[in-house]
């Protein structure tokens, strides 16, 4: 690894500082679980490393009102294991629950997972079926963004260099509203996804009175699957209108062929997930 | 530039002088001769290098020794007590779940965090959870016998 200058801010103010100083050469750095193993590889040779995780107060689960803040610096651990959270947003900590290990997620910050911009990445679909935000700290302040646009490609987001993330906002899900997220890897729980997906559906009287689909790994960015929720809505909720919703994801989704699947398989992978993702939404209770 | 930090090792401060960029990893085995924790894949993936923090299992590789300074760490050389072995060391060798031993210390620390957290898990909970970790000799089974045993000695 090539060496760098460390810094532990005391204020997400001073981070910003230190970003605006050192500009391209500087790196936030978390947990670290994306950003050594690159460093370790050699594809990012910052000069300076800034720990936010030593920043006080920025890790931190706050369910008191109607929407949820989760501090950048909290690990998926933390995530997985709150019982408040389990009360007001079960979806979240399921989510955390199929994230990697236990060890690694120890150490890995929802924060980090989301500015590393993995499409792959578990919370990318389940935090937009949420509509969930994000808080983005810079020069000015702050600003707040939908989950849904955070993401610009394959490792970019619309934060400036000088920017970090600071809250995610969940609005707390009706207790109603039916959900699934299915992840389909090789070493199940330990790695990163070939396919996810995350729905977020409202069923009355027989009809999909609402419905929110996004799927990970299946685009350059985590897709909101428009096309599916648009076949969803205000339709009977039956296995055949699920049928025409998950051919249609197939159609939308535009996954990339590396060492571990083919375009093609992903492509299928989605159909599928999809089509049981919403199954188990219709047969659940 | 070097700076000297303090590394608490197995309940005994240590004064090191580290590079930023040295690994928690590098720094046990190289500078402090704690070769018990193992250095694998370098990357995350495969748990032998897993020492706790706080009590929790975390991968030294990927972990900058200067910013756990002042935490305290737990290796495998920590835990027997006045020559004792600790229970899952025990248990490691009675139930044959040690061939090459590359990843037993990694193994074993994980284990130890993961029964303070679950005292009496079931079979399930415990391959689940040993996915963190990957054994290349054994095939997990004699491992996953190995923490059952230990987990009902340490009751
Ligand atoms: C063995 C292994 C298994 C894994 N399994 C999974 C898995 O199952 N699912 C999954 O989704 N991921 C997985 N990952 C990837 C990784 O653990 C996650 O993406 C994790 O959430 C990253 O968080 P971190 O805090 O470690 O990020 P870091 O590595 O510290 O940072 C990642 C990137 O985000 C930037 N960054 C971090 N925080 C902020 C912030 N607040 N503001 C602005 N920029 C920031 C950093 O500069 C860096 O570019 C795995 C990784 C390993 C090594
Ligand atoms: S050496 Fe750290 S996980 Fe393999
Ligand atoms: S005993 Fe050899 S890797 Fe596990």
């Amino acid at each position: 690894m090539r060496d760098f200058d460390y810094f532990e801010p005391r204020s997400a103010d001073e981070a910003v500082s230190l970003l605006v100083k050192y500009g391209d050469a500087a790196k936030l750095i978390a947990g670290g679980t994306d950003l050594v193993v690159r460093m370790i590889a050699g594809s990012r040779r910052p000069k300076y490393i800034i720990n936010i995780k030593a920043v006080p107060g920025l890790d931190y689960i706050d369910c008191s009102g109607d929407v949820i803040k989760i501090g950048a610096t909290t690990t998926m651990r933390a995530i997985a294991t709150s019982a408040e959270l389990k009360k007001k947003c079960p979806q979240i900590v399921e989510v955390a629950r199929q994230f990697a290990s236990v060890t690694i997620a120890n150490m890995a910050t929802i924060g980090g997972n989301l500015c590393n911009a993995s499409p792959a990445a578990d919370t990318g679909a389940p935090l937009v079926v949420l509509s969930a935000k994000a808080q983005i700290t810079g020069l000015e302040g702050t600003r707040t963004v939908p989950v849904e646009g955070f993401f610009t490609g394959p490792g970019s987001t619309v934060m400036q260099p000088y920017e970090l993330l600071t809250e995610i906002q969940i609005p707390v899900p009706p207790a109603a509203f039916k959900w699934a997220y299915i992840k389909h890897g090789i070493r199940s729980v330990s790695d990163l996804a070939l396919t996810t997906v995350a729905v977020l559906v409202n069923i009355k009287n027989g009809i999909f009175v609402d419905a929110r689909v996004a799927l990970g790994a299946a685009y350059p960015t985590p897709m909101r699957a428009t096309q599916a929720e648009a076949a969803l809505k205000n339709k009977k909720a039956t296995e055949a209108t699920v049928e025409k919703a998950a051919a249609l994801v197939r159609e939308q989704c535009c996954p990339i062929s590396d060492v571990r699947a083919s375009a093609d398989y992903r492509k299928q992978i989605a159909y599928v997930l999809t089509r049981r993702a919403l199954m188990s939404c219709l047969n659940s209770k | 530039m070097r700076q000297l930090i303090r590394l608490i090792v197995n309940g005994e401060p240590n004064e090191v002088l580290v590079k930023p960029s040295d690994t928690l990893l590098y720094v046990l085995r190289e500078k402090l001769g704690l070769t018990g924790t193992k250095h694998g894949c370098d990357s995350g993936k495969c748990g032998s290098c897993t020492v706790l923090l706080d009590d929790k299992p975390v991968r030294s590789c990927l972990t900058l020794a200067i910013s756990v300074r002042d935490r305290e760490l737990t290796t495998i050389e920590g835990l027997a007590r006045n020559g004792d072995l600790h229970p899952l060391q025990k248990a490691f060798i009675e139930n044959g779940a040690v061939q090459c031993g590359f990843c037993t210390p990694g193994m074993i620390m994980f284990a130890k965090a993961f029964l303070e957290e679950n005292p009496k898990p079931r079979e399930e909970e415990i391959r689940k959870a040993l996915s963190a970790n990957i054994c290349r000799c054994t095939g997990y089974v004699k491992i996953i016998e190995a923490i059952q045993a230990a987990a009902k000695e340490m009751q």
